[in-house]
């Protein structure tokens, strides 16, 4: 009984939203919004010209990927509220799991773990650093960048019994995630907004463009890894 | 197409919230509706015969797919992630408490207290 | 200047998190701190975040609307903040994202962002909502809540595609009236979890009755005001009254079903967790009334139910045993019920008879009849739990802290002088009244002039 009750409310429901289809524009013939245009364009603040790669300089917004500039500038404040509320989950783990023990096996890892993970290990990190890094040029940034970086993490608890990192990300979580607000308020003090980008943007598809994007996705790439890890750390424990 | 096939997940999702009685499938189940969400709203920013929105060497003209809908699932995406992480610990937490995952062994063990 | 609001509990919380156990003491003087910078704003200003315009960017909109209710939540956080005893250890970081979600979700003016700012209430209010070993009533919740965050985002989506933005304003102003539907409905499934309406409240008596004071006075009070404001915001401004009627029915059907299951409760808290739901229905349903008469006085009520209601719980998830040992406290109970009921002289009895009024002036009698009716079951279910508290047999007592005791004995003297002078709490109520209701203007001072 509770079954075809529930098998009627989900099919309700897929009928409700093919209703939708009806309004909604056709798969992969959608026109692009007026706001999104603007995004593309990079012309919020009114620049006719059109945006071309390794040209157009001091635009109001340098990010060649256009993702990373509606995230990290555009729509910045949805970002800071999207840290949070990785930091509140991270957190709660953290609060929730209180006084469970670090989980052990009393005898050393497997040899080819422990030496595959020095291996693998610095190229790990390194890629890490390379997508949070060129957030704004290449298809990543901050948030996958912080989640490699936090795999890396994982390998080293597999592989060491004694690793214990989280002190150390809960420092790194907390002045990363201080930073980010302390850069939105040098720009409420400098440009009288929160979170404004007062630095030059420079040429798009330069390393060094984009004014506080790639400093913003930086300081995320190292509070979203510092909170995975104490995620990986909080849960890999036992009562 | 896409349309559909992330309907019939988010259908898939909420009947297994309806009818599963393992609490870890509940979690399953959200993961799915997530998901769907995610899928559909990519879709809806899909454009035929446009690129990537990254200006780059191969690209250095605008000729874009719609930015926004892809921005909106990174933050969902992310959004999901922390409820999930939430999720897991508190059943470990539940798993403590009553040694089951069963929704009416706990019951059961709920009406004894 | 008005991001500060959400920039400074946030900073704190972060800053914070190496010593969490300090967090206690500097919660107080953060909401302090909101308070005195909100009365340094100006009203009807527009902030555009990181200086994008709007529709394009994300703009913080201070109007008298959510002016006042950022005053009533602030003041809500502050009483919390001065009794750290309900407070345990750690939990008071989580207050202060709290605190800056909430002013986040009353400031916002673009639906995206509203939505990232419930989800970190509803983050938060998971955490809080497992304190006391209530792992279970915090995983249902976490479950209900977030397939209501995605009905809320799948909303959202819809009008971006309906309107081409995401700014409250431009939805208001262009949404293809093809989506109205759709969008109304799903952004009414994904409100309805955390304003409490039947049948998405499930999770409530298993949440608010865990034992903890804490749980039940935030969410039921600061919490649910902040949502009952967003409510307010989308489906008054934005939608400039369209899908009313529905939420007229279901916030009766919540007032009816809930009032007869808190009669049937054995429990103290959980009666008291299934009377916050049936309030939150009844405010529901005279908002949706849609003249400005019964918005203030929904909104009056649902001040004057929160009120009453952090005394209740507060001293529900406290005392131990019979009022006799602590006389103050059991009048302040005492008190807060009368209101809750409608008593004349408490200030209940102010906001039901204006509810009243306003019904009548629209014409509708069917919210009067539920509403007589539905007293009439609480007048019962609290009267019983009165006497029974008073003639309690058990000898066993505990001690209350007497801060406890003091800010409760204030909050039920309000109470009585809120039924007596009610100017305080309608000036509060007009004042949201006005911001909500006049849509012209706030799409105006958004949009700029358009």
């Amino acid at each position: 009984m509770r079954r075809v009750f529930a098998l009627l409310i989900s099919l309700g429901l897929i009928l409700f939203f093919v209703n939708s289809l009806s309004i909604l524009p056709e798969y992969g013939n959608v026109e692009l919004s007026k706001v999104s245009n603007a995004y593309i364009n990079k012309s919020v603040n009114g620049n006719n010209e059109k945006v071309k790669f390794g040209e157009s300089k001091d635009l109001e917004d340098g990010a060649a990927n256009v993702v990373t500039s509606i995230v990290v500038d555009y729509r910045s404040f949805d970002t800071l509220g999207e840290v949070t509320v990785l930091f509140t989950s991270a957190l709660g783990v953290g609060l929730i799991l209180h006084g469970f023990k670090r989980k052990t096996y009393g005898r050393l890892p497997n040899f080819i773990l422990r030496v595959s993970v020095g291996i693998l290990l610095p190229l790990i990190l390194l890629f890490g650093v390379y997508v949070f890094v060129h957030g704004h040029l290449t298809p990543g940034g901050g948030f996958p960048g912080g989640t490699i970086i936090a795999a890396g993490i994982l390998l080293l608890y597999l592989s060491n019994e004694e690793f214990d990192l989280s002190k150390t990300s809960k420092f790194v979580e907390s002045y990363a995630g201080s930073l980010y607000i302390v850069v939105g308020l040098v720009g409420l003090a400098i440009g009288g907004v929160f979170l404004i980008n007062f630095l030059p943007t420079g040429v798009v598809g330069d390393l060094f463009s984009a004014g506080i994007v790639p400093i913003v996705y930086i300081l995320i790439g190292f509070k979203v890894g510092a909170e995975l890890s104490g995620v990986i750390a909080d849960l890999y424990r036992e009562g | 197409m896409v349309y559909y096939i992330s309907f019939i997940l988010i259908g898939i999702g909420i009947y297994g919230i309806l009818t599963q009685k393992n609490l870890f499938k509940f979690l399953v189940s959200l993961t799915i509706i997530d998901t769907a969400i995610n899928i559909f709203i990519i879709s809806l920013g899909y454009i035929e015969g446009k690129d990537v929105p990254i200006y780059s060497k191969y690209t250095p003209v605008a000729n874009f797919v719609d930015p926004l809908p892809q921005a909106l699932v990174l933050t969902a995406i992310v959004i999901g992630v922390g409820t999930l992480a939430l999720g897991a610990s508190l059943l470990v937490r539940v798993y403590e408490k009553y040694e089951t995952l069963e929704v009416e062994e706990i019951a059961v063990k709920e009406a004894r207290k | 200047m008005t991001a500060l609001l959400i920039a400074i509990p946030l900073l704190t919380a972060f800053l914070f998190v190496p010593f969490k156990e300090k967090a206690k003491f500097i919660l107080p003087i953060i909401v302090l701190i909101n308070i005195v910078l909100l009365f340094n704003l100006s009203i009807n200003s527009v902030e555009a975040m990181g200086g994008w315009k709007a529709p394009f960017g994300i703009v913080l909109v201070l109007d008298s609307a959510s002016f006042y209710t950022l005053l009533v939540v602030n003041i809500i956080f502050l009483i919390i903040s001065l009794i750290p005893q309900i407070t345990e250890n750690g939990f008071s970081i989580l207050l202060l994202i709290l605190l800056a979600s909430t002013n986040g979700l009353i400031l916002t003016g673009d639906i995206f962002n509203s939505f990232v700012f419930l989800e970190i209430t509803a983050a938060a209010a998971y955490i809080i909502a497992s304190l006391k070993k209530n792992y279970y009533g915090a995983y249902k919740y976490l479950i209900v809540g977030s397939i209501a965050g995605g009905f809320y985002l799948l909303g959202a989506i819809y009008s971006y595609v309906g309107t081409g933005s995401l700014n409250f304003a431009d939805i208001s102003l262009n949404l293809n009236s093809s989506f109205l539907p759709f969008v109304s409905l799903m952004l009414f499934i994904g409100l309805a979890v955390e304003t409490k309406i039947l049948p998405l409240a499930g999770w409530v008596p298993d949440v608010y009755a865990s034992g903890s004071p804490l749980t039940p006075a935030i969410l039921g009070t600061g919490v649910t005001f902040t949502m009952m404001y967003l409510l307010g915001r989308i489906f008054i401004t934005i939608f400039n009254g369209y899908f009313l009627d529905v939420l007229y029915i279901f916030g009766l059907l919540t007032l009816i079903l809930a009032e007869i299951a808190a009669f049937r409760q054995e429990k103290l808290l959980k009666a008291l967790a299934f009377s916050s739901i049936a309030q939150a229905g009844l405010v529901l349903s005279t908002i949706s009334l849609n003249t400005y008469d019964a918005i203030k006085a929904g909104y009056f009520h649902l001040l004057n139910d929160a009120t009453a209601k952090i005394i209740l719980f507060v001293i529900a998830a406290t005392v131990v045993g019979n009022f006799m040992k602590n006389k103050t406290a059991g009048i302040s109970f005492s008190i807060a019920s009368f209101s809750l009921i409608g008593f004349p002289i408490f200030a209940g009895f102010r906001s039901k008879l204006l509810i009243l009024q306003s019904s009548f002036e629209k014409g509708d009698y069917l919210l009067p009849t539920v509403l007589l009716f539905s007293t009439i079951i609480e007048a019962a279910y609290l009267l019983k739990w009165n006497v029974r508290l008073w003639h309690n047999e058990n000898e066993e007592t505990k001690q209350i802290p007497w801060n406890i005791v003091l800010i409760t004995l204030i909050l039920a003297l309000l109470i009585i002088f809120i039924g007596i002078f009610p100017d305080l709490y309608l000036k509060v109520s007009e004042n949201i009244t006005d911001g909500l209701m006049n849509y012209k203007a706030y799409v105006t001072t958004v949009l700029g002039g358009m």
